[in-house]
């Protein structure tokens, strides 16, 4: 029971650090992205091919990936954020199907479907992060990291700059600021954190295969940050929160597996159907004008 | 989605550049056949999008009823072919306004950002694959006869009978709807309403109803799109989200919001992707689409400033 409890709070940490991120881009500088769960994909990729092929630290490691997936955030963003709004979020729809497939093709370096077993559990300066209690410490830890970062950037000139721009990207621009670039700016941290919660779910479930990291996955994550609020720092936690633990408490019913599986997608999706419909702001959101 | 036929079906003489040439050309049948069902559903898609503003992500699910519709009509219910493929579109298109009047109408009221109703039917869209896997389960079903299909062989190209049903019903079917759209009071409204919904509504259009049928119209399609491939594959309650992928990549191809583009893209599609197979493995399938769509949307707006 101790471990279940813990198991969910280290799921609920890792979505949080995913809907905060994505809330990053989509909340404050208005940038709909649907392709967080690439980020996601990628950094628990590159962490568990760093750690597996490399044998790197885990700081070292973790930096890394995060900056493979920065990376991809600019490959995508910098063709694409100049464009329309609407073929714009088709663009990182197709770059999310488009790194599924990859992920699930290349099979000399991801293994494909097979997914990559066998990565090693955390250990920073010889402490080792083996117990589950532990590792929900640390997860805990880049929860609040993530956090911090985030909402003392927001409260800079950069979040007031970025928050500018998804009220009106034309009045930015002619007072002389380069939106492209603070646009790139807010995707490449955002997915950079994507990243974070990446690495921590490979080393968490040490064992990774391309089918969590389908583009419906992006949906769910841009659920969980509607559902909590946009453009808070409180929302998408509270978001993350509710949609891992509404499902895992079903388990409590002791329904059989099959209607288990299908009654939590049900739930879910009625979830973020009441809560666009009676509370659009979100669950903790600002009420909008 | 769509598997192409084993290609070495009508193929069993001669060789070298003959067989290529054959090769070809029956790819090329493939590919309109699939890209008949591409130019369906991007069809619907594109008037949904070009009249309310909204990526209707709930599109995949309809098309998907569709087939399952088609499915129980033929087996429980003991219909023939065509009533179980008009019963189903029909049914398809219920289920969808009823949708619409509860969930999309509120957003619609509200003046909502096109991205919240496009979560919304997505969501909706996650909504239908469960049920639909409660009431039918999660096996893959097909209705397609154990026997093997009548096909038509010429020079050793060959077309099975349900392939020429499946094309030709879906493009009677968008010729019927092109004219209606052209030709009749309501599409004009439709077109009006697509260009300045504000402007349409001061001269007296009822743009609500509008809305209505053009979901309308994009249910019956994606509905026909699924009873239609119910005919030439098996189905599963994941069928619905390459149904949606191919639509969107259709739709973009041809220009969203334009029918004619759509229906082309669509065709366009089916196309490359079955001559795409010949040389590359089908797990690319997908992917390869989408990076054709994206190298689309990013260089459309560079061709068009450079022209």
């Amino acid at each position: 029971m101790a471990n279940f409890i813990l198991h969910v709070i280290i799921m609920m940490g890792i979505y949080a650090i995913l809907s905060l991120s994505l809330n990053f881009m989509l909340g404050y500088a208005g940038i709909i992205s649907i392709c967080h769960s690439a980020f996601f994909g990628i950094g628990a990729y590159a962490g568990a091919l760093i750690s597996l092929k490399l044998g790197l630290p885990f700081v070292i490691e973790m930096f890394l990936a995060c900056s493979i997936a920065g990376l991809c955030g600019l490959i995508i963003a910098a063709p694409t954020l100049r464009l329309d709004e609407d073929y714009m979020s088709l663009a990182t729809y197709a770059f999310g199907v488009i790194v599924y497939t990859v992920l699930s093709n290349w099979h000399s370096l991801t293994r494909g479907p097979l997914g990559l077993p066998g990565i090693p559990r955390i250990e920073i300066f010889s402490l080792a992060f083996d117990q589950l209690w532990s590792y929900a410490c640390l997860v805990l830890f880049f929860v609040a990291l993530t956090i911090a970062c985030l909402a003392s950037w927001i409260r800079s000139p950069l979040g007031k700059l970025l928050m500018a721009i998804r009220e009106d990207q034309v009045a930015v621009s002619a007072i002389g600021k380069n939106v492209a670039f603070f646009k790139i700016l807010a995707t490449v941290i955002s997915s950079f954190f994507a990243g974070i919660a990446g690495v921590l779910l490979a080393h968490y479930l040490t064992f990774i295969d391309p089918s969590t990291f389908v583009i419906q996955e992006s949906f769910i994550i841009l659920g969980m940050v509607v559902f909590g609020g946009m453009g808070t720092i409180a929302g998408p936690v509270a978001g993350a929160i509710t949609m891992v633990f509404i499902p895992e408490a079903l388990r409590f019913i002791g329904l059989p597996s099959f209607y288990a599986a299908h009654l939590r997608q049900v739930m879910f999706s009625l979830l973020i159907i009441m809560i666009l419909l009676k509370r659009p702001q979100g669950l903790l959101g600002k009420k909008l004008e | 989605m769509y598997e192409p036929l084993k290609l070495n079906q009508g193929l069993g003489f001669g060789g070298g550049k003959i067989v290529e040439l054959y090769m070809f050309f029956q790819l090329i049948i493939n590919g309109l056949v699939a890209g008949s069902i591409y130019a369906l559903t991007a069809f619907g898609f594109t008037i949904v999008y070009g009249t309310m503003r909204f990526f209707n992500l709930a599109h995949g699910s309809a098309y998907m009823i569709g087939a399952y519709l088609t499915y129980a009509f033929l087996t429980k219910l003991g219909l023939g072919l065509p009533a179980a493929i008009a019963c189903a579109s029909v049914s398809t298109m219920l289920i969808m306004l009823a949708f619409d009047r509860v969930l999309f109408q509120p957003f619609r009221d509200r003046h909502a950002h096109g991205w919240v109703v496009a979560i919304c039917s997505f969501a909706v869209g996650l909504l239908v694959e469960p049920i639909l896997s409660l009431i039918f389960g999660t096996d893959i079903l097909s209705i397609r006869q154990a026997e093997t299909p009548i096909r038509y062989v010429f020079k050793g190209i060959m077309i099975t009978r349900n392939q020429v049903v499946v094309l030709v019903a879906s493009i009677i079917l968008m010729i019927l709807l092109s004219l209606f759209l052209k030709r009749t009071r309501f599409g004009k409204a439709m077109r009006a309403t697509a260009n300045d919904p504000e402007m349409a509504d001061a001269i007296g259009i009822n743009v609500n109803s509008v809305f209505r049928m053009s979901m309308a119209l994009g249910a019956v399609l994606a509905g026909a799109a699924g009873a239609l491939v119910s005919l030439e594959i098996d189905m599963d309650p994941m069928m619905g989200h390459s149904a949606l992928l191919k639509a969107i990549v259709a739709s973009i191809l041809g220009g969203i919001g334009n029918i004619s583009g759509a229906m082309f893209g669509g065709f366009f599609l089916g196309i490359v992707e079955n001559i795409g197979i010949w040389k590359i493995p089908s797990n690319w399938k997908d992917g390869i689409s989408l990076a054709i769509m994206m190298g689309f949307i990013v260089l459309k707006p560079w061709v068009k400033h450079h022209r």
